[in-house]
């Protein structure tokens, strides 16, 4: 099965989005630099649950335009709202992944009665301004220029494609090679907007369920646990695997979110 | 230009439209393995020609849904009508380039009220089984083979890209680049379909009239020459420049397109469609 695939008018362009099943609606969001694509996998699942499952290409990835200049983080989670008010959805469940983790919870601190629950796979939670530091020289060695002989596809998609994902599986390599060429040498503004964010001024005041479901390899392994134990009575599970586990290991990734969501 | 998927019976197509509603429609149609992109340069001049122009992407490249059971450019030309339906587009003119022009060539002659005038951008024309043998080396040499290390990138998509795109432009050579990803499964594939498309044997047969809109460099240059007389009454005009044509230079790709079209529809036309 295929999601079926749409965009939504925002105020700055089109957003683009994909969408399967009908009933209570589960948004996801990716992390850089993803796509929806990165939930086709695990949709099924939460389909056959009976939830009206939809995935969003963020600002500037996927088929989805970006910001006319580099956004904040408010500014795209102030993007979820109009791209929910845009397919008249009032109520859901959101769940992000790293950078969609951040976007997540921007977009919940924005309008907390609007989301059901919050669940983060994986959250790239920044602490303090050394921490922010320290992330900026990581996002360095990643960013990259097109050029007219390609020779920037030896090391973009393919440094951090080879650094990310396991050796066993070309259709995702492909899938997310497509997606990362999408995003383009501005990818890095996302990236931005989860270094500059202040996550811990907000996790302590969420009111809905929230859920942290980590993998054990994954890059934001110990920011996670981090933000989990900021997160008054929020639940936290880890799974096996990297950050590409709903990619890797669908079922498992579906399965620990539909526990979440039944209890 | 504005992005939108239309539904089909074979799956979504995804098109990008730019100029006014009620313009006359401009179907633009792009070769293999590219994809409506092909038309982000054009597009503005020839919106701003007063037409509505709607690039689509053919199934299995750019965001559109693969046919079900495989390429064909009658397949194509199938779901370019059903698109024409959603849009509520009774007729339109068509320019098609390289696999393009075959489904523009298969709307004009097998689905011929749905069309008014015709571009052939540049046109690949087998005449028998051994020209099509002898053409199947050369895309080999392109093939998509996928591994989880992205050794494949080499060969495809930067392979065909680096023998294709002639110009220091980075912003076409990522356009392009993600194009040939998104379609990288359907390539092999469509190209072989374009080589058994019997458009030799229908050329002839053509009532709409039609512009061969060639490039002196171009990868079909030779058969878009040799074709051209095959259709009665139609234009020849080569452009210089290769087949990157009308992301290179789209103002004269663009000025030969509006020169032809604003001739408008014949009346004999007009007038089988009122019957």
């Amino acid at each position: 099965m295929s999601m079926k695939r749409a965009y939504a008018d925002v105020s700055f362009g089109q957003l683009h989005y994909r969408h399967a099943g009908e009933g209570t609606p589960l948004l996801f969001l990716h992390k850089t630099p993803s796509s929806s694509v990165q939930f086709e996998r695990c949709a099924p699942y939460l389909v056959e649950a009976g939830y009206r499952v939809l995935a969003l290409d963020t600002p500037g990835f996927g088929l989805s335009d970006r910001h006319p200049s580099q956004p904040t983080m408010q500014q795209y989670g102030a993007a979820v709202h109009e791209f929910l008010d845009a397919i008249d959805i009032d109520k859901l469940h959101l769940f992000g992944h790293h950078t969609g983790g951040t976007i997540a919870l921007e977009a919940a601190s924005q309008n907390q009665e609007r989301f059901l629950s919050l669940g983060f796979g994986g959250i790239l939670a920044v602490k303090d301004q050394a921490d922010r530091e320290e992330l900026k020289a990581y996002l360095g060695t990643y960013l990259w220029q097109p050029d007219w002989r390609g020779e920037f596809l030896k090391t973009y998609p393919t440094k951090p494609l080879n650094d990310w994902l396991t050796e066993n599986d070309p259709e995702q390599y492909w899938i997310e090679a497509t997606a990362y060429l999408e995003a383009g040498p501005l990818f890095w503004w996302s990236y931005e907007g989860v270094r500059n964010h202040a996550p811990y001024e907000i996790l302590p005041q969420l009111k809905m369920p929230t859920l942290f479901l980590n993998q054990e390899q994954g890059r934001c392994y110990d920011r996670t646990i981090a933000a989990a134990a900021a997160t008054p009575g929020s639940t936290y599970v880890c799974l096996p695997g990297t950050s590409e586990g709903c990619m890797d290991d669908p079922a498992a990734f579906a399965g620990a979110v539909l526990d979440f969501l039944k209890g | 230009m504005r992005r939108a998927y239309s539904e089909t019976a074979t799956g979504q197509v995804h098109l990008r439209t730019l100029g006014a509603a009620g313009a006359r429609p401009l179907l633009c149609l792009h070769k293999t393995p590219s994809s409506s992109i092909q038309f982000l340069r054009v597009a503005p001049l020839l919106a701003a020609a007063g037409y509505r122009v709607i690039a689509l992407d053919t199934p299995g490249f750019g965001g559109s849904a693969a046919l079900p059971g495989g390429p064909s450019i009658a397949g194509f030309a199938r779901s370019v009508v059903e698109v024409l339906d959603g849009l509520g587009i009774e007729q339109a003119d068509v320019l098609g380039h390289h696999t393009g022009a075959l489904t523009a060539l298969e709307l004009a002659v097998r689905h011929e009220p749905r069309v008014g005038r015709v571009i052939l951008g540049g046109i690949l024309v087998m005449r028998d089984a051994a020209e099509r043998d002898a053409y199947i080396p050369y895309l080999t040499r392109y093939k998509f083979d996928l591994d989880a290390r992205g050794a494949f990138l080499d060969t495809y998509p930067r392979g065909p890209l680096n023998d294709w795109l002639t110009r220091d432009d980075p912003e076409q050579y990522l356009w392009e680049a993600t194009a040939y990803l998104q379609g990288a499964r359907a390539f092999t594939d469509t190209y072989v379909a374009t080589l058994h498309h019997d458009a030799w044997e229908i050329l002839p047969t053509v009532r709409r009239p039609v512009l061969f809109l060639d490039q002196a460099e171009g990868r079909c240059h030779e058969s878009t020459e040799r074709v051209a007389p095959r259709v009665p009454g139609a234009e020849y005009v080569c452009l210089p420049g290769t087949s990157e044509g009308c992301l290179d230079d789209p103002e004269p790709f663009a000025a030969e397109v509006i020169r032809f079209l604003a001739a408008g529809t014949p009346a004999a036309v007009a007038t089988a469609l009122t019957v």
